[in-house]
């Protein structure tokens, strides 16, 4: 999981997101319980699919 | 809408409609919703939110010369935050450390209380000395018994022992 949540977190900053505020969310992951896991890799993972889909519609 | 967009599903169309911008700032916002509900949580623990009054209280006696007139002008609302300065407000605002100061000196004058409800303010404005030792004079008290909790506090130190440019857009 925190392999995938790296290559998220380095795939969106990568699409024009804030890597301060990334980084503060990976430091903070493991301590998160697990439905506020899902939320934020909910989050990540639908921002990453949506500007994914605007990239190649540019 | 164009002849090209109308053929498009309404997932699409949607897609299109959008900028990147737009998108990043509406998924900011739900994060940064998260992050108000884990840092309430932090407030409604019984040691944490006795540690962490204790350590602003600790802090208040070194910057109790402050007067209202320092903050004239300077009150967060104005500034325009980064990402990462909104969670830093949004952790003082969630866990109440700006009332902590307010019971320390028994002033109630008005120095004190603008002192006490701008320490959020000053806090985020001069993180590196005063808002991060804060936080991990807490963080460790907590360690032995909340390790969770002073993760989250060490955490956040550590992102307010950042020059404080990053907290404010330009």
């Amino acid at each position: 999981m925190a392999d995938t949540l790296s290559q998220i977190i380095d795939d969106l900053i990568t699409l024009g997101e804030n890597r301060d505020e990334l980084e503060f969310w990976k430091t903070i992951y493991p301590d998160l319980s697990a439905s506020e896991q899902k939320e934020l890799m909910n989050n990540l993972e639908n921002e990453l699919q949506k500007l994914r889909g605007i990239s190649k519609n540019s | 809408m164009d002849a090209q967009t109308e053929k498009l599903s309404p997932k699409e169309q949607n897609i299109r409609a959008s900028t990147p911008e737009t998108v990043i700032q509406s998924f900011q916002e739900k994060r940064l919703a998260l992050w108000r509900t884990i840092a309430e949580k932090m407030k409604k623990h019984p040691d944490a939110s006795k540690f962490l009054s204790a350590a602003v209280n600790a802090t208040v006696g070194s910057y109790i010369k402050l007067s209202a007139e320092a903050y004239k002008g300077k009150t967060i609302d104005d500034q325009k935050l980064t990402p990462l300065g909104r969670i830093v407000h949004a952790f003082i605002v969630a866990t109440g450390l700006g009332g902590y100061a307010l019971g320390i000196s028994g002033r109630l004058d008005l120095a004190a209380i603008s002192y006490g409800t701008s320490w959020g303010a000053y806090a985020l404005m001069y993180g590196p000395d005063l808002l991060a030792p804060t936080l991990r004079a807490a963080a460790i008290k907590l360690e032995a018994k909340h390790a969770k909790t002073a993760h989250f506090l060490m955490a956040v130190s550590k992102v307010a022992e950042t020059p404080k440019k990053l907290f404010f857009a330009s």
